[in-house]
């Protein structure tokens, strides 16, 4: 530790050496940052449903064909389901066709039923929404992308049902399953649709785990030749299902995330190397008064370390304030699920940049520590 | 007078390790720059390429995709007649009625994604007269077979000719394999129309593709359905339609210029960093050049060339890291049709050339100020220093 003020006096000798390694370091660990996130947020979509007690029951065939609403009462009516929420996707558009975001009719009765763990509303917000037939829930990204606030009112264009429909803002929940969705009330669309009775899926809470597997056989059997046919999937392997339709993007991204790294490596490795080779005689100097070879081994380390943690920090913590910004979000597109930072990203950003600062230290602190006083001293830098 | 480039090259050579450090760092950057564009291409050419500039599709108005669009019986044998259409025979039209279902479909990878299932009558295959059988037998009517498009064919379980695919109400027997130039139809699975909606349940079409007598009428045809009441119909040149869905790919064009852009200032840097050493270790051979006589400019210009020579192998190396993605298959989801569109990494000649133009820039940004810095360097100082 009594090293270190030599350290750092070393650090700042070369300052513009030292800036633009902090640089790269930074502009590195920044778009590492990016892209771990964007893989992490598609793995935790996948696994926050690991444990759900929700099932979801929807066309064999797709999503996209709908059941009848018929369906609710003979689910609702099986022993081990506690409630049963019907979803209708909406397909509402604001103004701009190319914004797509999640819309979707709920029944305000049972939706906290079945999702209560994922919502965090103000219960008067929840009231309002509930006694509101126009009322909407809408997702904080949602919200803040086209500037809405409670109490507004707003026009959506159907782009899969032929109706325009008119909503009073009456929820921004402070957690939600989706931040970028919109729900509104199941009688309000139905309404305007003439009563059609239909659902895209039911969602169903069960009381215990262990009757998850039973129960979707003996649901899909029940419907099994009939009109409608059903398929019954957990809450996990539906949100495998929306993010394996992502494709190989997810590889994509984690390749060219290995890409920055083995990059990051490679350049501060470099510039370690070079201030280490610019030093080479100072070294020398210093084993010469008496300096051990671990000693010079560490402060070589410790020089590299110290500059990789400030930089990739720097980069993670800004990448990290950028994802916090909802503007970044508004911006993304369908991707804008992917740009929700939790703070354990911080951790991996401190690790990451910590195992680069050690692996670029490594080679010229062993060879500094390795240098022969004499050849040293001999030659002229 | 020009500082020789030998002098450069061999500077270059001297300093071994940080050189090749340096042009792999570049490398690497380049590559991911590669990559992400043949990624956007090769999506963006799939979809591009299933428009067929001569026809129509025409979907219910605010329909942004055919799945999601719906056209009745009524509309279909009110539009069929319209006189802008191409005779097909002496008493009919090219008007191809469609439907377009989404079926959840497992991968080879085992997970599962939508796929389109196409419905179509006989009159589409000459609607969309690129369309050929490569493999197996065409498509005879109300036959409960099916055609799969070889992209899905190669990507999917139980999809290979002479399987079954059980969807629905029955099995369907896979009974050819059809290409369209790699479009995006290849990503489709064709069946019999009227089997499909019997199957389905269902009374209506989605949509309605058709061939125009002239590209230029479809203006004109555009007129006549909003003239009409009953139809509530739109009609976008097929060409217009999969541009539109291409467009919805730019989100991903600029998240990879993003990620070049952020990647190449981590680059340029390092090459500043790798400049200014080499310089720096060099001030006396500067002086001395200076000494000799070559002027200001000719340093300027030697240690600019310097850094562009150490940036371009640089770049070529990264397109031929990048090269075996070339031809890849992948697939990844259309927003526009909620199924998915299979693709090819496509790396053209324009890529890299992009590339390596990018990649000398690197360079040039990365050399200006160590060469400019070299440059303004007294004489008598850099003459002095040990």
């Amino acid at each position: 530790m009594k090293f270190f003020p030599l350290v750092f006096k070393n650090i700042r000798r070369n300052k513009r050496g030292t800036a633009l390694t902090l640089g790269s370091i930074f502009v590195s660990l920044f778009l590492f940052t990016v892209l771990f996130n964007g893989v992490d947020s598609m793995d935790r979509i996948e696994h926050r449903s690991d444990h759900s007690l929700r099932i979801c029951v929807h066309h064999k065939i797709s999503l996209t064909i709908a059941l009848p609403e018929s369906y609710r009462r003979k689910l609702a009516a099986l022993p081990g389901i506690l409630a049963v929420c019907p979803f209708n996707w909406y397909g509402g558009v604001y103004r701009d066709p190319k914004l797509m975001f999640t819309t979707l009719s709920v029944d305000p009765e049972t939706l906290l039923d079945v999702w209560g763990d994922q919502f965090e509303i103000p219960p008067e917000q929840f009231e309002k929404f509930k006694k509101t037939r126009t009322g909407a829930i809408v997702g904080r990204v949602t919200a803040d992308k086209f500037g809405w606030k409670v109490g507004d009112h707003i026009q959506l264009t159907g782009t899969v049902f032929p109706v325009n429909l008119e909503f009073e803002i009456c929820a921004i929940p402070t957690k939600d399953f989706d931040p970028r969705s919109l729900l509104l009330q199941r009688k309000y669309l139905e309404e305007s649709l003439g009563n059609p009775g239909i659902a895209t899926d039911f969602w169903c809470r069960v009381d215990k785990a262990e009757a998850i597997p039973g129960l979707m056989q003996q649901i899909d059997r029940m419907f099994a030749n009939s009109q409608y046919e059903t398929l019954t999937e957990t809450e996990k392997s539906f949100a495998a299902n929306m993010m394996g339709m992502f494709g190989d993007i997810r590889s994509v991204v984690g390749g060219v995330g290995l890409i920055v790294v083995l990059t990051i490596i490679l350049v501060s490795a470099n510039s370690v190397a070079m201030s280490v080779r610019e030093r080479t005689t100072e070294m020398a100097v210093l084993k010469a008064i008496g300096f051990r070879p671990r000693h010079v081994m560490a402060m070589v380390m410790g020089e590299a370390m110290l500059v990789a943690f400030a930089g990739g920090m720097t980069g993670c913590l800004t990448a990290f304030w950028l994802f916090r910004s909802p503007w970044l979000a508004a911006k993304m597109g369908p991707m804008g699920a992917l740009f929700v930072a939790r703070p354990s990203v911080l951790g991996m950003g401190a690790g990451v940049a910590l195992g680069v600062g050690a692996l670029s230290g490594l080679v010229p602190a062993v060879s500094a520590a390795r240098l022969r006083i004499v050849d040293a001293l001999r030659q002229v830098a | 007078m020009a500082v020789p480039i030998q002098y450069n090259i061999r500077n270059l050579f001297v300093r071994k390790v940080s050189t090749s450090m340096t042009v792999a760092g570049i490398a690497l950057v380049v590559s991911t720059f590669v990559s992400l564009m043949a990624l956007v291409t090769g999506l963006q050419r799939t979809l591009v390429e299933a428009g067929d500039p001569r026809n129509v599709i025409l979907m219910r108005k605010g329909g942004i995709s055919e799945a999601a669009s719906a056209l009745t019986m009524e509309q279909y044998t009110i539009v069929r007649h319209a006189q802008e259409l191409a005779p097909d025979g002496d008493h009919d039209t090219l008007a191809s009625p469609e439907l377009a279902q989404q079926v959840l479909l497992q991968r080879k990878d085992g997970k599962k994604a939508n796929v389109l299932i196409r419905g179509v009558r006989p009159v589409g295959f000459r609607v969309h007269d690129r369309v050929r059988v490569a493999a197996g037998r065409p498509l005879a009517a109300r036959s409960g077979q099916i055609l799969v498009g070889k992209a899905v064919s190669e990507r999917y379980k139980g999809l290979a000719l002479g399987d079954t695919l059980r969807f629905g109400r029955r099995d369907w027997p896979v009974v050819g394999v059809f290409e369209e130039g790699g479009s995006a139809h290849e990503s489709e699975i064709w069946a019999d129309a009227d089997d499909l909606m019997g199957d389905l349940k269902r009374t209506y079409f989605n949509s309605m593709t058709a061939r125009l007598r002239d590209p230029s009428l479809a203006a004109s045809l555009s007129s006549r359905l909003d003239a009409d009441p009953r139809l509530n119909l739109d009609a976008k040149t097929e060409t217009e339609y999969y541009a539109d869905q291409a467009e919805g790919a730019r989100w991903m064009r600029v998240l990879g210029l993003g990620i070049a852009l952020v990647m190449a200032i981590g680059a340029v840097f390092a090459a500043m960093n790798t400049m200014y050493a080499a310089i720096g270790s060099r001030t006396k051979e500067i002086g001395t050049l200076r000494a000799l006589g070559f002027s200001r400019g000719a340093i300027l210009a030697s240690f600019m060339l310097e850094s562009v020579l150490l940036a371009l192998p640089g770049g070529i190396l990264g397109c031929i890291l990048a090269w075996p993605l070339n031809g890849l298959r992948s697939g990844t989801i259309n927003m526009a049709s909620f199924s998915e569109v299979m693709f090819e990494f496509t790396i053209t000649p324009r890529i890299c050339l992009e590339v390596v133009g990018f990649a000398v820039l690197m360079g040039v940004v990365g050399g200006f100020l160590p060469a400019r810095r070299a440059a303004t360097l007294p004489i008598l100082t850099a003459l002095r220093e040990l």
